[in-house]
């Protein structure tokens, strides 16, 4: 067999596994172009022209205010995040200090212990401090996120440089403006794709919105659509319009930061 | 001297400056919240009544949980039963896909970004198309099916057990299949390609190369890969829980078939009853599950490396 008959035959496979990857997307999207009569006769191989009606269904429905909920819980969850995993990371990257080794060993092994054992003390907690039906238990949550301290620390360890940090210092610079000034902007990539990863999870989280918010008005996107699937059973291009819409700001995210996040992806299998 | 000294005390304190946030967040929302499950789990505790009607019942939650508790072990057992069955097909199915792409010269990131689409969308929605797709009047599924005579009559795919749980593992499989790809592709980058060379020159054939120089170099990418797997695996729950929301079946789909000892853990905790210290003690039994089954896996792994 020659070279190019054999790059061929290695292409088929990855072309029929991508499409099995799209084909969903695409019905997905005819679906929302459609009324549910269309959908009961076949139609939905192509699109059709039903798609504004389709969005005003589900806007009518309350749809943006889960849209605007789920916007700033991921948002603030990133920002909060990254900042303290930054921070976090940085005094265990740069100082050589006696509790260190004890620390760094504390958080590794933590990453280990799957969030979901405390669920039920901290929707108690929650409760207890007031914070039931509001955005703020789905954010602080991530501020606690080993693998956010983890992850930094794995790209501290190649882009800071103790010589970098030392001259600053002899500057006069503190040792938090040097965190900030020297410090955040060597960083740089490692905030991107953080920041990428905690939105895409704090946007996608199901489990734990479910067990705090009872409130419709505090409904997050993964609330809503769970919600539209039970009200709206009958309405089949509403609920592909709100599919369609659920997961268009994680496409947008990806295909602008789609080179970090592949990276973000894969970084803790090959370096860990 | 004075000042240097005081200079020195002041960096001392530095590191714990950096980190106290993190860790005051860690106390507050993860170590409290653990324990206080902890306790929670020797408790009686019907949420509803309030924290007047608690009531310690030391090891009892456990014990009727190991003895009584059938539907806790059916849930589990579906739970290893789809594990056994996707984690190979994504282990052997990501890793051929990987070395493909990894052949390929040109379009090797368009292909990771396709495929890695399913990974990142939202696990709800993934429940919903699925259960559209797989819809016994109208799903597109059945109607490719009649359309090309495969059936006489459409499957009812959501409505039988053994059907529901393929649908389930085709779901995880079709989710998770960009991620294993993708994992093992940057494993393949740091494979040195001199090796290769050298065993090339040497007479080896691209199947020997790779059975016996790539594989076992890609060893900690799969140990890795299968113990993420195992952990992701115990707490599957938004694909099968909204999965069988549309057909209004009993939790899980038709006999249970589909229940995940995650769906089974929240519906005891948060649904269909409110008891949060049964609910614990569920929680807890499989955080000591998810640790036994990673600690004996990555034993086992390590072991055959010899």
């Amino acid at each position: 067999m020659n070279r190019t008959a054999k790059r061929t035959l290695q292409f088929i496979p990855l072309l029929l596994v991508s499409i099995i990857s799209i084909i969903p997307f695409y019905f997905i999207i005819s679906m929302a172009t459609h009324t549910t009569q269309e959908i009961y006769r076949s139609e939905v191989f192509v699109f059709g022209g039903q798609l504004l009606n389709n969005l005003k269904t589900i806007i009518d429905g309350g749809f943006m205010r889960y849209y605007w909920n789920s916007l700033v819980t991921a948002l603030l969850s990133a920002v909060l995040c990254v900042l303290i995993s930054s921070l976090a990371a940085y005094g265990l990257s740069v100082y050589r200090f006696k509790a260190r080794g004890t620390m760094s060993s504390f958080i590794f092994a933590s990453m280990m212990i799957p969030s979901q054992i405390g669920l039920i003390g901290y929707t108690i907690e929650m409760r207890a401090l007031h914070l039931t039906d509001s955005l703020a238990p789905l954010i602080l949550s991530w501020g606690a996120s080993a693998y956010g301290v983890y992850f930094m620390m794995q790209y501290m360890k190649s882009s800071i440089h103790q010589e970098l940090i030392e001259s600053a210092r002899i500057d006069g610079s503190g040792e938090l403006r040097t965190y900030f000034v020297i410090g955040l902007p060597l960083i740089r990539p490692a905030i991107g794709t953080l920041f990428m990863l905690i939105f895409l999870w704090s946007w996608n989280n199901f489990l734990l919105p479910s067990t705090i918010i009872n409130n419709s008005t505090k409904f997050t996107v993964p609330l809503g659509i769970q919600t539209l699937a039970t009200a709206y059973t009958q309405d089949w291009g509403a609920q592909g319009a709100a599919l369609a819409i659920a997961i268009l700001p994680i496409l947008i995210i990806f295909a602008v930061g789609s080179k970090y996040f592949i990276q973000g992806l894969s970084a803790g299998a090959v370096k860990g | 001297m004075a000042s240097l000294k005081s200079k020195n005390t002041r960096l001392g304190a530095c590191p714990y400056l950096f980190t106290a946030p993190y860790f005051l967040f860690y106390i507050a929302f993860f170590i409290f919240p653990t324990i206080y499950s902890l306790f929670i789990s020797f408790t009686d505790w019907d949420s509803l009544a309030g924290a007047g009607n608690r009531q310690f019942v030391g090891l009892a939650n456990y014990i009727r949980l190991f003895t009584k508790d059938k539907l806790f072990f059916k849930a589990l057992g579906n739970t290893f039963l789809f594990m056994v069955i996707y984690i190979p097909i994504l282990i052997i199915g990501g890793l051929l896909m990987a070395v493909m792409l990894y052949n390929l010269t040109r379009g090797r990131r368009l292909f990771q970004t396709i495929n890695i689409l399913p990974y990142i969308t939202t696990p709800v929605a993934i429940g919903i198309i699925f259960s559209f797709l797989f819809d016994w009047s109208t799903g597109i599924v059945n109607n490719v099916l009649l359309r090309i005579g495969l059936v006489d009559e459409g499957l009812n795919w959501l409505g039988s057990p053994g059907t529901a749980r393929f649908v389930v593992i085709l779901l995880i499989i079709w989710k998770n299949f960009g991620y294993y790809m993708l994992i093992y592709l940057a494993g393949l980058a740091t494979v040195p390609t001199d090796v290769n060379e050298a065993a090339s020159i040497d007479g080896a054939s691209g199947v020997q190369v790779f059975f016996h120089i790539t594989m076992p170099l890609l060893r900690p990418i799969t140990v890795f890969l299968i113990l993420t797997s195992i952990i992701s695996g115990f707490q599957l729950f938004d694909e099968p829980y909204l999965l069988f929301s549309s057909i209004k079946s009993v939790l899980g789909g038709p006999e249970r078939s589909s229940l995940t000892s995650m769906m089974y853990f929240f519906d005891q905790t948060f649904k269909s009853s409110t008891k949060l210290g049964y609910g614990a003690s569920v929680s807890y039994t499989l955080f000591v599950f998810i640790m036994v089954a990673s600690v004996f896996i990555s034993k086992l792994l390590n072991r055959k490396e010899d």
